[in-house]
């Protein structure tokens, strides 16, 4: 079998130059996506292959280009917007919020608005309260906007090539420190449908439910877990914030009647909540114990090492959920090295 | 039919279905904000005879004016519409969802309208650029009022068309209110036409109340010849005195607001008067006057014989599946 290994930016890239080649009316647009650095290389090759108009660089002006997508996709084309921060798309917040969620629903249907909107999100070289966020909550709260948060490589140029041919507006979250990731990508395209979460390691006694980079922490959660006490979790990668599959995560915690809900964003009225409210109305009954939540520090993010190192979950905080749900011991943490800035997941996955 | 009776039969169409429109309101049939055309019709007449098919409008919840002028009186199915749109009825604009801030008629050439001020100026940049990349001759006119120019994202659209070269007609009507706010609480510049000529575009300002349809239509009919030969954005400010409130359907005099002094201006703004008396001589004025009323009456007739909007209607078009 075929194991080609490529970057989550390269199947980025590879999903972006398939979909431009298979259907002209493709288009990618936004402040950056021309220059030399080309997006950490999302968008490499692009203005060579397809000309500056179909990699349009765009003046500062985030709420203008938002409104510019709409008008475009209006007219047919189907406008992919790129934005280096999430932060950024708050700018543009009145056309997202206003004009592109409302315009299929306005129009009853006379108008569709296939617009993907990509925005990186998290943890760099201490980005600090203005270039860090992630607010996936912020964006599904509104009808008539899908949101999603892919985290493999494969799943991005699924999802990303399923995006592209949605007739809807589409946010796509991607973690900075995936980017490098490498993992299994086949060259031919390819969609991973939106609005399916994924079981990404099968267990017994919690079901941990994890959105973006979070995925890596639970992993490692879950083998020390397992290695040090003999506890099998079960993961659950939500890759689709909206439409959100509510049935897998039901399922799973029906089985280990325990659920750990560690979101990449803060708590308060965040996804997390969310699904704490779903498992609570579905799973009842069956829950052992209350449902726990895990993400920021309920604080802007701070920019120095140390105190960034408190406001991010890693995981140690899932283990010690974990613990305090299924009341065991603090388990021997010691001699663990957990990911931070120095060393972060690479891969391969 | 010559041009001069198009352009005033519009904007007969236009005043007429404003004043049923009033009618109706304190009926209580229409049970969402509703923001009068009365007064701007020279501007929306003008330039939608002018465009002709090569025309695709964007503008603000001020958008009766601009539909009825692109439909005409011998449209009286997409009179209905309006209507039925208005009355939350059965059609096809939006089935009662958008009301009268929100009208859409693609097959009208209307592509959006919003009831944020400023909103569908970047929209009608983007079609303006899909228009340009598949290369189809079509001319976006963008419509909106002086209090958009308080807004960022006008100029921040502005200097995107202009960057890019679109086929784009940008018009300000200029009724010197935003809301209830008047322009000098709200403009920290001299004079908005000279900053806009320092982008690259055409800019065009008129003096004085836009009473006169026919120069309307000549000017606009002369940009359009230009423009592909220009390859540049037009901008024109058209001025307008706005007969009713900000929204609804009272006068500013009724609501105290405007001093009185202000409406000994309104006879001479007036541009369906203008036009009338201009046409007085043609003998079968008056026959076609009550020939557009009665087509206005069948319209709202036929839109009130359509059911209401199904409740089940709420949850469609969320998603486009």
């Amino acid at each position: 079998m075929n194991k080609r290994k490529v970057t989550y930016a390269q199947a980025i890239n590879e999903s972006l130059t398939q979909e431009m080649e298979r259907d002209n009316k493709v288009f990618v647009c936004g402040p950056d996506v021309g220059d030399h650095r080309r997006i950490y290389g999302t968008t490499s090759g692009l203005v060579e292959k397809f000309g500056t108009s179909r990699c349009l660089t765009c003046p500062l002006s985030e709420e203008m280009i938002m409104g510019f997508c709409l008008g475009a996709a209006i007219n047919g084309l189907r406008p992919v917007f790129v934005n280096i921060r999430v932060d950024f798309v708050l700018l543009a917040m009145n056309q997202l919020i206003n004009m592109v969620s409302v315009h299929n629903y306005g129009s009853n249907g006379q108008k569709n608005t296939p617009i993907v909107i990509r925005a990186q999100i998290g943890r760099g070289l201490g980005q600090g309260f203005q270039h860090s966020k992630s607010i996936q909550s912020v964006f599904a709260h509104f009808p008539g906007l899908k949101v999603i948060m892919p985290t493999t490589a494969y799943d991005m140029k699924g999802m990303l090539t399923a995006a592209i041919r949605d007739n809807n507006p589409v946010i796509v979250l991607e973690h900075r420190w995936l980017y490098d990731l490498k993992g299994f990508v086949p060259k031919k395209p390819y969609t991973v449908p939106i609005g399916k979460s994924k079981i990404t390691r099968q267990g017994n006694d919690v079901t941990v439910v994890t959105t973006s980079w979070l995925n890596f922490e639970a992993e490692q959660a879950a083998d020390i877990l397992l290695k040090k006490a003999g506890i099998s979790l079960e993961l659950i990668d939500i890759r689709s914030v909206s439409p959100l599959d509510s049935e897998t995560i039901i399922r799973s915690v029906k089985k280990t009647r325990n659920c750990v809900i560690a979101d990449y964003d803060w708590v308060n009225c965040g996804l997390s909540s969310e699904i704490a409210a779903i498992v609570s109305e579905r799973c009842f009954g069956e829950l052992k114990k209350p449902v726990v939540r895990i993400g920021f520090a309920p604080t802007p993010c701070p920019t120095s090492r140390h105190l960034e190192d408190k406001f991010y979950p890693n995981a140690s905080t899932i283990i010690k959920a974990v613990e305090k749900i299924l009341g065991i011991k603090p388990i021997d943490l010691s001699g663990e090295r957990f990911y931070n800035y120095e060393n972060y997941f690479k891969g391969p996955f | 039919m010559n041009i001069e009776m198009k352009l005033y039969e519009k904007m007969y169409l236009i005043r007429k279905t404003e004043e049923i429109i009033k009618e109706e309101f304190l009926r209580g049939e229409i049970k969402n904000p509703v923001h009068m055309s009365t007064g701007e019709e020279a501007i929306v007449a003008g330039i939608c005879q002018a465009l002709g098919n090569r025309g695709q409008y964007f503008q603000s919840y001020r958008n009766r004016g601009l539909y009825l002028a692109l439909a005409g009186p011998n449209d009286t199915e997409s009179i209905v519409e309006l209507f039925a749109e208005l009355f939350g009825r059965r059609g096809k604009i939006a089935g009662g969802k958008a009301g009268a801030m929100h009208l859409t008629a693609p097959w009208l050439g209307l592509l959006s309208t919003s009831a944020i001020v400023g909103s569908t100026i970047p929209v009608a940049v983007g079609a303006a650029f899909a228009n340009k990349i598949s290369k189809n001759g079509k001319i976006v006119v963008c419509f909106f009022g002086d209090g958009a120019i308080n807004e960022g994202v006008f100029w921040e659209s502005l200097n995107a068309a202009c960057l890019w070269k679109l086929p784009i007609i940008f018009v300000c009507e200029d009724n010197d209110y935003a809301a209830l706010t008047k322009t000098d609480l709200r403009q920290g510049y001299k004079k908005l036409d000279k900053i806009v000529s320092q982008f690259n575009c055409q800019c065009l300002s008129p003096e004085g109340y836009t009473k006169n349809v026919f120069l309307v239509y000549s000017m606009l009919k002369e940009a359009v010849g230009k423009i592909d030969a220009l390859d540049q954005p037009f901008f024109f400010c058209f001025k307008y005195f706005r007969y009713f409130e900000h929204v609804g359907i009272k006068t500013d005099l009724e609501t105290s607001y405007r001093p009185a002094s202000d409406y000994q201006d309104w006879p001479a703004a007036d541009p369906v008067a203008f036009a009338r008396s201009r046409l007085l001589i043609i003998p079968s004025l008056e026959d076609i006057e009550s020939k557009i009323e009665m087509r206005i009456r069948t319209a709202l007739k036929k839109a009130k014989q359509r059911g209401k909007t199904p409740e089940s209607d709420l949850f469609k078009g969320v998603i486009y599946e």
